[in-house]
């Protein structure tokens, strides 16, 4: 490191200040649109008050020692997400996209917190309240967005909430969820804008595409489209996660050790899925090879990814096993004990986890069996499949490959984990540990009553 | 937080530039607030923290592939090291964020790989390949 580069990287560190410092300066109400929000549900809520006001005194002391307060008054009419204010949108926020369908249906007052999600479960809102009923009858629904946008598309039968893709698939007996709907509401940009909108903002044309089309590489500001039916496009998925969305390649791959081999299911071609990859912030991918799978999807399997760990999500083993160890992570070793996996297991719920425990194994180099037990494969994964409430599990080796497979019927979500464990649904939530209660962000172990049988092989392939 | 907060915000600055960097910053603080007491418990909730505005950061990049920052974008004055400047936001992020914090705010090697909530050693393979990127393109 030369003197001249140091001394000119300290000017650049210095400028960062500065600018900084101006960029608070200049937005007083630069708590972000979500942050206001947020303190304002927090000081609806019970313990909200001392929450926010513990919240108020950092942020002021951290704002202090840069020379900037911007705390926010959420009391400010602004916050309260009137009808009208969408119409009034900041210029940061800027008009709709060309594509966009703006029509004031009515004015319906519209919820203004991130927890006004409506239940699937729930009517839709009327119209007017950020919301479209969608001529869709079955099949697939897949929405993309850009940056911004939450959306939340639910039906009898599936729902879904993300800020990036949708894709509701048909209920899991086979039937076409009825009545979808669909809400947008664009986050963090204006405090008004972090309500639902007050019009119906669906994309034009809601379209529906040619499944065997290409995907587009991508997708413009706020486009939905439907596949009826067919594989979903532009989906990207950790093959065997019950999710869909992109989301869980996202969330997978950075939890990832480095130089560990990844599997990758999905739709898009090898070149789409790098430059998905490299787009999302990741660097450095490498070895990308598509392989053959049993699966309709293609797959892949990416060598020595460059990720990191993401530990903003949770993650937590179950109790009461025996083969795996506890705490946050599951360690495996291969058969001559130098090279070390480790397995790590999150989600929302018990399919995800039984998966992730399962696929995370790179069968293809290692005999993997869990730390002082001299199990092999197939018996390990059985052990894994059934404690966490899969049963039964079915091991099927493949004679021409070597490679094992596994299915298993998924029971009934937490019912299944509560006969599996002989633990309570309390004492399943408390071993959650960091899940959140909150069933709206994914997380928290599932109600449903989803049933299914789902092939999965243990190499990925 | 009071400890933590600028450190963040510098780390997410460097990393996403002063607008998104200092609304992930906002972020944080807001998820602190919602996470105070599990984050009570962290052996260290300033790279925790850190890693959640990271991961906020991804609804703005997700669907597209973002063009490498630009002075203006990250809010940047183009004096009084421009040239610098550009060639930083040419800098993959991870690489960017290191050498910012280390060579810029002379952080510590441990203080950055605390608040990156990385490992010393690969925060060590940032800077090296950041420098030597950096260098390149200084050069060229």
């Amino acid at each position: 490191m030369t003197t001249d580069l140091e001394t000119r990287l300290r000017r650049y560190a210095t400028a960062q200040d500065a600018a900084i410092r101006a960029s608070l300066r200049s937005t007083p109400d630069s708590m972000s649109t979500a942050s206001a929000i947020r303190i304002d549900q927090a000081v609806t809520a019970p313990e909200g008050r001392r929450k926010f006001a513990i919240l108020g005194v950092c942020t002021m002391l951290v704002a202090s020692t840069i020379g900037a307060i911007a705390i926010r008054n959420t009391s400010h009419p602004e916050v309260q997400g009137s009808p009208d204010d969408s119409t009034s949108a900041s210029p940061a926020a800027g008009p709709l996209p060309s594509n966009v369908v703006e029509t004031a249906l009515d004015n319906s007052p519209v919820p203004a917190t991130s927890d006004s999600t409506p239940s699937p479960t729930q009517q839709p809102p009327p119209l007017g309240e950020g919301h479209a009923r969608v001529p869709f009858t079955g099949g697939n629904l897949v929405l993309g967005s850009d940056r911004g946008w939450e959306m939340f598309a639910a039906g009898e039968g599936s729902s879904s909430r993300t800020t990036s893709l949708i894709d509701l698939e048909g209920a899991p007996t086979g039937t076409p969820f009825t009545n979808p709907w669909i809400a947008y509401r664009r986050l963090g940009v204006s405090p008004m804008e972090d309500a639902w909108l007050s019009v119906a903002s669906l994309p034009r044309p809601l379209r529906q595409t040619d499944p065997t089309a290409s995907a587009p590489t991508e997708s413009p500001p706020v486009t939905a489209f439907a596949t009826i039916p067919g594989p979903p496009l532009q989906t990207i998925s950790i093959r065997g996660t019950t999710g869909t969305s992109s989301e869980d390649i996202w969330t997978d791959l950075q939890w990832e050790e480095q130089g560990r081999t990844v599997w990758v299911s999905s739709s898009l071609s090898a070149t789409e899925l790098v430059r998905e990859l490299e787009s999302a912030v990741w660097q450095d991918v490498v070895g990308l090879e598509q392989v053959a799978g049993p699966v309709a999807d293609r797959c892949y399997r990416l060598e020595n990814p460059v990720v990191t760990h993401d530990s903003d999500l949770p993650y937590f083993s179950l109790p009461g096993g025996t083969d795996i160890e506890g705490g946050k992570a599951t360690t495996v070793r291969s058969a001559d004990g130098d090279a070390w996996s480790r397995t790590r297991t999150y989600s929302s719920t018990g399919a995800d986890i039984r998966t992730l425990l399962i696929t995370r194994v790179d069968w293809s180099k290692h005999q993997c069996y869990p730390s002082n037990e001299g199990f092999d494969g197939a018996t390990w994964a059985n052990a894994v499949a059934v404690q966490v409430g899969a049963a039964p599990a079915e091991i099927v080796e493949d004679p021409a490959t070597g490679q094992f497979a596994v299915r298993w019927r998924v029971d009934t979500g937490v019912d299944a984990l509560i006969r599996s464990t002989g633990l309570s649904r309390d004492e399943l939530l408390t071993a959650a540990g960091t899940l959140s209660s909150d069933p709206s962000d994914g997380r928290s172990l599932p109600g449903d009553t989803s049933a299914g049988t789902e092939p999965h092989r243990l190499d990925g392939r | 937080m009071r400890e933590a907060g600028p450190k963040i915000r510098r780390a997410l600055v460097s990393r996403f530039g002063v607008d998104i960097g200092n609304e992930l910053t906002n972020d944080v603080i807001a998820y602190a607030w919602e996470h105070w007491d599990s984050l009570a418990t962290m052996e260290n909730p300033t790279g925790y923290l850190c890693r959640v505005g990271q991961s906020a950061a991804r609804r703005y990049h997700r669907w597209r592939r973002v063009p490498p920052l630009s002075p203006i974008q990250t809010g940047l004055p183009a004096e009084p090291e421009p040239e610098l400047a550009r060639a930083l936001t040419r800098l993959k992020p991870d690489q960017r964020a290191a050498v910012v914090l280390v060579h810029g705010y002379g952080w510590s090697y441990a203080e950055a790989a605390a608040v990156l909530d990385i490992p010393i050693t690969t925060l060590r393979n940032h800077l090296t390949r950041g420098l030597a990127r950096l260098r390149k393109q200084l050069e060229s």
